[in-house]
Order: C-alpha cells, then sequence, then structure tokens
C-alpha cells in the first residue's frame, strides 16, 4: 500500500541563520543548524507560570498572549514580539527579561548600545568599524547554538544612530537578513526576542517605535517574604553560580541580613541581595573552618 | 502628566477593555488528613492534572492549622510566595514562616481565652447606678462588662428613688440573683419583688425600732 512520506520533523526545531554573502562557508559555524528553544514550555503551566512576575501584570500577560499565538500557529519555539519595556531604571526590567530567559529555556543576551563600540557596530557598516568584529548577538547565538535567544536592549534612547540602525534587527522582515560585514554573512534574527528597554517612548525614534510593543512595567517596592524579593535571590544565585540548595543559603538568614527600610526597587534588592549571599557564603565557610578538625591522627 | 504616567493609564484603559489574564491557581493549603493536626501545601502546575504534596507541617491543635489555613487563603500573594518558596529553595525554608503564622495563632488563643474569662469574669460583677434621665429618676443594676443596664427601675420622684436605694444598695451579694429572676420572670417581676421586700425589710426593723424617720426609713440602716 503507498502511503504519502512523512516530512522529518527534528525533535528540536532548529534553522540555519547563517547565509555567506561569499563562496566560503560562514564562521562560527553559523551555517550549521541553531536550535529554536522553549517550545515544549509554551502551554498555560510552562512559561508564563515558571515567570513568576505577578508584580507585573502586563509583562505576564504579553508573554502568556505571544505564548498562546506560537501554540497557535503551530510554531513550537519561544519568540516574542519586539516590545518596549517602559519603566523607570531600577524598576526590574532586565530582570523581567533574566527571568523569562530562564523559564524559556533561551539565551539571554543584553545589548548595551551606551557603549560606543557595540553603537557603532549596529549602525554602522562593518567596513568602517574595525573595533568590534561581530555583534553581540550574533556572537551569543553562535557560542550557544539557540537561534530564539531574548535580546535586552539598554541605552536605546540615548543614542539615536544606534537606535535607528535597530530597526533592521527588530523589523520582522529586515530583520531576517541582517548583514554582519566583518563575517561577510547574513544572520537571520528574525526569531529573536527584543525587549528594548526606555524610561519614556518618545525618545525613542518613530521608525522604531512603531515596531515595537509597548509594555509598561511597574515600579514596586520589594519587601521581605514576597515572590518579587525570592525572584530577585534566584537570579542572585544563578548569576553567582551558587546551587539553590546550598547550605550556606537560608532564606530567612539572608532576607535579614538586609535592611528593607525606604523604598527598596529591584535594582537595589538585587544588589542588597547579591551582597548577602556573598557574606552569608562567607560567614558559612568561616564557621566550618572554625569548626574543622585539623588534626585527623 | 508626563508621558511614563501617560502610558500607565494607557495601560489601564487597556486593562479595562481588555481583563487581565486570570493567575492561574496553582497551589493549595489544605488540611493533612494524613496526621492529627497536619497541613499540607499542594501544587497543581497550570494545564496539568497532576497534584503534588510539596510541604506538610503537624501542629498541635487544629487553631494552628485553622489559622494556617486561614493566612492562606485570605492572601493569594502569600500563599503564591509560599509555593514559590518551595519550588525554589525546597520545603525548610518554609517551616519558619508557618511556624511564625501558627505561634501567632497559639498566642492569639492564649489570649483570646483570657479575654473571655476576664469578660466571665467582669459578668459576674453586677453595680447599682444612681441615674437621671430625663426628668425620671433611675436605679440601674449594669453589669461590668457592659455598658448598658440590664435591668432598671424607675421613679417619678427623687425621694421615692433614694428610700428604695437605701434598701437596695445592701443587697448586693443577691444582684445576680436578681437579674437572673428578671430574665426568667421579666423586669416588672422583679420590680415587684423587690418593693415588697423593700417594704417587708423596712415593716421589720419599724418593729424593732431600728428605723429612721421621714420619707427615707432605711437611710441609717447598714444592712443585716
Amino acid at each position: 500500500m503507498n502511503t504519502l512520506p512523512t516530512p522529518f520533523q527534528p525533535a528540536t526545531p532548529a534553522i540555519i541563520v547563517g547565509h555567506s554573502t561569499t563562496a566560503s562557508a560562514p564562521p562560527l559555524g553559523l551555517g550549521e543548524p541553531l536550535t529554536l528553544m522553549g517550545g515544549d514550555r509554551l502551554g498555560p503551566g510552562g512559561i508564563a507560570f515558571d515567570l513568576g512576575h505577578d508584580w507585573q501584570r502586563d509583562f505576564v500577560d504579553a508573554v502568556a498572549d505571544a505564548c498562546d499565538d506560537l501554540l497557535a500557529a503551530e510554531r513550537p519555539w519561544f519568540r516574542m514580539p519586539a516590545m518596549a519595556l517602559v519603566g523607570r531604571v531600577g524598576c526590574g526590567r532586565t530582570h523581567a527579561v533574566r527571568m523569562l530567559a530562564s523559564a524559556a529555556g533561551v539565551t539571554h543576551v543584553i545589548l548595551n548600545l551606551s557603549d560606543p563600540v557595540i553603537a557603532m557596530n549596529v549602525s554602522a557598516s562593518g567596513e568602517i568599524n574595525e573595533a568590534l568584529w561581530v555583534s553581540p548577538v550574533v556572537t551569543a547565538m553562535a557560542a550557544t547554538r539557540c537561534a530564539n535567544p531574548a535580546v535586552t536592549v539598554v541605552g536605546a534612547e540615548y543614542n539615536a544612530d544606534a537606535a535607528m540602525a535597530l530597526v533592521a534587527m527588530v523589523d520582522p522582515m529586515l530583520g531576517r537578513a541582517w548583514r554582519e560585514d566583518r563575517i561577510a554573512t547574513s544572520v537571520d534574527l528574525g526569531e529573536v526576542s527584543w525587549f528594548i528597554q526606555c524610561s519614556d517612548p518618545s525618545n525613542l525614534p518613530a521608525p522604531l517605535l512603531d515596531r515595537l510593543q509597548i509594555v509598561p512595567m511597574r515600579e514596586t517596592n520589594v519587601v521581605p517574604d514576597t515572590t518579587i524579593a525570592l525572584s530577585l535571590l534566584v537570579e542572585v544565585l544563578a548569576d553567582l553560580g551558587i546551587a539553590r540548595n546550598d547550605p550556606a543559603v537560608v532564606w530567612h538568614d539572608i532576607v535579614g541580613r538586609i535592611d528593607w527600610r525606604g523604598f527598596t526597587t529591584a535594582a537595589k534588592a538585587y544588589a542588597d541581595l547579591r551582597s548577602a549571599v556573598i557574606q552569608a557564603q562567607y560567614d558559612f565557610a568561616t564557621r566550618r573552618h572554625a569548626t574543622a578538625d585539623f588534626d585527623p591522627y | 502628566m508626563g508621558l511614563f504616567e501617560r502610558m500607565h493609564g494607557d495601560a489601564a484603559e487597556k486593562a479595562a477593555v481588555k481583563p487581565s489574564r486570570g493567575r492561574p491557581v496553582a497551589f493549595r493549603m489544605v488540611r493533612d488528613l494524613d496526621a492529627k493536626h497536619g497541613v499540607a501545601l499542594l501544587f497543581q502546575r497550570p494545564g496539568t492534572n497532576s497534584t503534588v504534596r510539596i510541604w506538610s507541617g503537624v501542629f498541635d491543635s487544629r487553631a494552628e492549622c485553622t489559622a494556617i489555613l486561614v493566612a492562606a487563603k485570605e492572601q493569594a500573594d502569600r500563599l503564591e510566595f509560599w509555593g514559590r518558596l518551595v519550588l525554589a529553595l525546597g520545603a525548610a525554608p518554609l517551616d519558619p514562616i508557618i511556624a511564625v503564622v501558627a505561634c501567632k495563632a497559639r498566642k492569639e488563643a492564649i489570649e483570646d481565652a483570657d479575654r473571655r474569662r476576664k469578660k466571665a469574669a467582669a459578668r459576674r460583677v453586677i453595680h447599682l447606678y444612681i441615674r437621671e434621665r430625663k426628668g425620671r429618676f433611675y436605679l440601674d443594676l449594669e453589669r461590668a462588662s457592659d455598658n448598658t443596664p440590664e435591668w432598671s427601675i424607675r421613679f417619678d420622684g427623687r425621694s421615692e428613688r433614694d428610700r428604695m436605694c437605701d434598701w437596695l444598695r445592701w443587697q448586693k451579694q443577691h444582684f445576680c440573683e436578681y437579674l437572673a429572676y428578671a430574665a426568667a420572670n421579666g423586669d416588672h417581676a422583679l420590680e415587684k419583688r423587690l418593693v415588697d421586700e423593700m417594704f417587708e425589710t423596712e415593716a421589720r426593723l419599724k418593729k424593732e425600732g431600728r428605723v429612721a424617720g421621714g420619707l427615707r426609713p432605711l437611710r441609717m440602716w447598714r444592712g443585716e
């Protein structure tokens, strides 16, 4: 009996993002398939739940909407429309995206347009910019073999040239063929999720703003024994490479080391928690050292 | 109003048009029937049917369990934090947090019992008050636990009230019984009984020659 051939479907979707503009193969392995991650976490108990962030309802709703859209479109990987995260400095915009990337299992990249070298790389042609070889986004994609990273863009409202050039990366069509002149490769950034931080959307150029979904980020006072403080601690532990079940990580001890008086922004809470965790590690090691039996004989 | 505030205003308007997604209920605090006074924190990942017990604790009294369940129920954020704390750092960090709630409940139970004991004691203490309201003269029996008279008798004249008071002020040990009688037979029945007892006392003392003259024969009397 003749049967229709089943098209090959890899267990994890992947795409080739790099296409050389010369005869040679693209460098950095960009000519090989890169994984599209997060497809197994799109359901209601997946990314939107693991993200938590109940204090940023607009952000969580946007994530849940994007996941629903991807499921409806039968695209089993994580991708969000480009967004402008509008909020005051320190309100937790980077934290939100980092936790989102963690929940989705994709790479998180920071594209800092305040850095003149990176801004030049984005805004100018590779032929006139010799300071940076390849943009941080493409470097991260090649290094982590992830075709759909979450990119936090900072400083876009302070560098108009770079912000204008960012349009070519963010645009769903133009971004499919982002030119990396220095490696003579056209890179597909179409599956990248862009999160552009700004405190006031009017500071962004209109062509860029037209391509962004605006998500207000609320400034929340971080207090102990809340999910936001816990979320920040989880980020701190991940950044410091400390296991969550580390014996030195005791919630009450760490929270008790911090002065919570006054308005505590997410950025300040992160810094305080980081200091508290390091101090707790140091104290634990000191105690262990003091009680250690140095003379086993 | 700055653009930032306007953005938030727009978001609020949008939220009014498009209702915010409901928060999925992933955590539940329930009684643990496997233990005598136990509670358990259950986790059900949204979109799945399997429920997992991620934390459980045993306490001294049912009141403590109830306090924990109430604390979890009255604030969804608190339960969410407890659940996520266990998922992130394990069950151990939740023990002292719940212990604080249980300890508070234990303390409140002790304070409540103390308050009830004091109130019951105050209820047993009954005072006699002489009052004037709207030109009328009253004798009130009032419990120390209340601010309103439980029983009162009204007189048109001050001297009548004082005559009654001369007798009633020495009946303090019977006040409880009087109020019980009033509750059983009505206020008017108690009025009749007290007036009769007063006249009876006056007549007996008159026979003994121990009364003063005038409108207040018992004004010099100091009880039996």
